[in-house]
């Protein structure tokens, strides 16, 4: 897996496949949770989004932030929208 | 009214704190350094930031995009002297909400920090009525909850993902409001040996939810003690059940209801007005009226188990089609003949008409033989014995292998929190792994692949305790918990859990 982070733009360049990268992704977005009040988290090229990740995100939802999700995958895009999560999260095809 | 006014000015910044001070705004803090502003404004939410467009280090356009991604809140207003239009569009476009001009005039100033005033008590005004629609709402939900939770604590739908040897039962169920009128139920009474059942109560409201739900524990409770005597008899049931009923009805309720009971390979069935029940040889109709005050026998069949059956209530098939080309029937007729799975019918309902009513489907069908083309078998202890299989997988050749990892992410964590470490609440999920400590020995863990056009099938199996399969049913309601499950419904045709909630069997389309 690879990501890279600026300012409160977390972008996922490849794929999510081990716990440890559901772990570390984890890691970087408690951290931006302590920085931004907006955090934006584009999944550009990764076919999976752990439950882990979107308690994460849910977490940081119920301390006020503000979540943008943008998403490439069609089948996560849709997921997403299927799990209400377009409901709590800004989440966008992009 | 809090104000931030920035400025590289020092001796500005006195003599506007003194001409705000003159027009009655005191709580005003200066700054003349972003950094020291964008510090400030980490744990502060003025009502007002007023920015000079030069300043040292970035400019006041740079500057407001950074308080914009920190605090969305605030009305930023540019102090400047230029005329420029492409500045003036370029600060619009970063989130400024008005200009000031340097050498603006007394009344001017004071005429645009009085409407600036107006304007930020309203938003405290809107603010605070959001709040409290926000804590109805709230509420509202939370009485919604409370009411689903204790109806799923009544009706138990145990059999809602369910496999044991060849059988296969899912369910789906869909009311329009709280109050309805369908309850969905499903209990195993021993090995190959099941009652399943659909009731719906005529009429809206309180009263046809009461009877409902009323009706379905009697029968629920009657099922639970026939098993605790090992005395299930499905005509003893389904008349006991026919008594209560009538005593709960008022004089022109009525009551319709499906209830089957699978048994050494055949299908018996009571069939109370419902709609038939589809199998793939033929629709067998109602054996019965509805049930009303005056009803006092009823017949019931036993046909050979059909390899695969749907029963539904009526809202399904009397929903209307979006395109107001009559009633939902005239697809799902078509459909289930060739449906493998529930969620096929759901998603073309969801895609093609209005939900109208209450829905509830169960489905039943017979597992078949698959070919097997992977098997993959391991021992969790950790998370690095988990990516390890994972990066296994991964660098096999296999058929939507995107969409197995993905299912198998979630199985492994599951297995690993609740069958190593035994994580039960929401906190404890919220720590990482590593920081809790294992409570059971290392999981033997085997992964089965299995095809037959154009389906695969994953077969889990670990060695624990098991997953409560009681708890599946209400997923749907618990904001937490469950979440992986959710995503490998979603992900799959269907998923099916054994009895003891150790095994799943995992369904996905090949779309190739």
């Amino acid at each position: 897996m690879k990501y890279k982070v600026k300012g409160n733009v977390l972008e996922i360049t490849e794929p999510i496949i081990t716990i440890n990268d559901a772990d570390e992704i984890i890691t970087v977005l408690e951290k931006l949770g302590s920085e931004y009040d907006n955090i934006t988290v584009q999944v550009k090229n990764s076919f999976s989004f752990p439950s882990s990740i979107i308690a994460e995100l849910e977490k940081l939802k119920d301390e006020g932030k503000t979540i943008k999700i943008v998403v490439s995958d069609d089948i996560i895009y849709e997921l997403f929208k299927e799990l209400n999560l377009d409901k709590i999260f800004h989440v966008v095809k992009g | 009214m809090e104000i931030c006014i920035i400025d590289d000015s020092k001796a500005f910044l006195k003599y506007i704190k003194q001409l705000l001070g003159k027009i009655g705004f005191e709580n005003v803090k200066l700054f003349s350094t972003p950094g020291n502003l964008l510090k400030y404004l980490k744990n502060h939410k003025p009502d007002v930031i007023i920015i000079d467009y030069i300043l040292p280090e970035i400019n006041g356009i740079d500057l407001a995009k950074k308080i914009k991604e920190i605090n969305s809140d605030s009305i930023l207003i540019m102090l400047t002297s230029s005329k420029d239009i492409n500045v003036k569009n370029e600060a619009l476009k970063a989130g400024f909400d008005d200009f000031i001009n340097k050498d603006i005039s007394l009344p001017e100033f004071s005429a645009k920090m009085n409407m600036l005033q107006k304007l930020v008590d309203y938003i405290h005004k809107e603010k605070e009525k959001n709040e409290e629609l926000k804590k109805e709402i709230e509420y509202k939900n939370y009485q919604e909850q409370i009411a689903i939770i204790k109806h799923k604590k009544i009706i138990k739908n145990e059999l809602s993902m369910f496999f044991e040897n060849e059988h296969l039962i899912e369910s789906y169920y869909k009311p329009k409001d709280i109050l309805n009128g369908d309850t969905i139920f499903s209990k195993r009474i021993k090995e190959n040996f099941y009652v399943l059942g659909i009731i719906d109560a005529m009429g809206k409201g309180l009263s046809a939810s009461l009877t409902s739900i009323n009706a379905t524990a009697f029968l629920e409770h009657s099922i639970k003690k026939a098993i605790e005597y090992k005395d299930f008899q499905f005509e003893r049931t389904i008349k006991d059940f026919i008594n209560y009923t009538k005593s709960i009805l008022l004089e022109n309720e009525i009551l319709c209801a499906t209830i089957l009971c699978i048994k050494e390979n055949k299908l018996y069935y009571a069939n109370f007005g419902m709609p038939p029940i589809y199998t793939e040889k033929e629709r067998y109709k109602a054996n019965n009226l509805p049930i009303r005050k005056r009803t006092n026998d009823f017949k019931f069949n036993i046909i050979p188990l059909p390899d695969y059956f749907f029963i539904i209530s009526d809202g399904i098939i009397e929903s209307h089609l979006k395109n107001m080309q009559g009633p939902y029937y005239t697809r799902f007729i078509q459909l289930y003949k060739k449906a493998e799975f529930i969620k096929e019918i759901v998603n073309d309902f969801k895609k093609h008409a209005t939900q109208d009513d209450d829905i509830s489907i169960i489905h039943y069908k017979k597992d078949e033989e698959f070919e097997k083309f992977f098997e993959l078998e391991l021992e969790i202890k950790d998370k690095d014995s988990i990516n390890e299989a994972l990066l296994t997988l991964a660098n096999e050749n296999l058929p939507q292998k995107h969409k197995i990892i993905y299912i198998l992410q979630e199985l492994f964590m599951n297995t690993l929190e609740h069958g190593i470490y035994e994580l039960k609440n929401k906190k404890e999920k919220f720590q990482k792994v590593e920081d809790a400590s294992p409570k059971q020995k290392p999981v033997k863990v085997k992964i089965t692949l299995q095809k037959k056009e154009p389906f695969i099938k994953i077969i889990y199996e670990e060695h624990t305790k098991g997953f409560d399969i009681n708890i599946l049913d209400e997923i749907n309601i618990n904001k937490y918990h469950g979440r992986g499950i959710k995503i490998i419904k979603n992900l799959s045709e269907g998923i099916f859990f054994n009895p003891k909630g150790n095994k799943l069997k995992i369904f996905l389309k090949d779309e190739k």
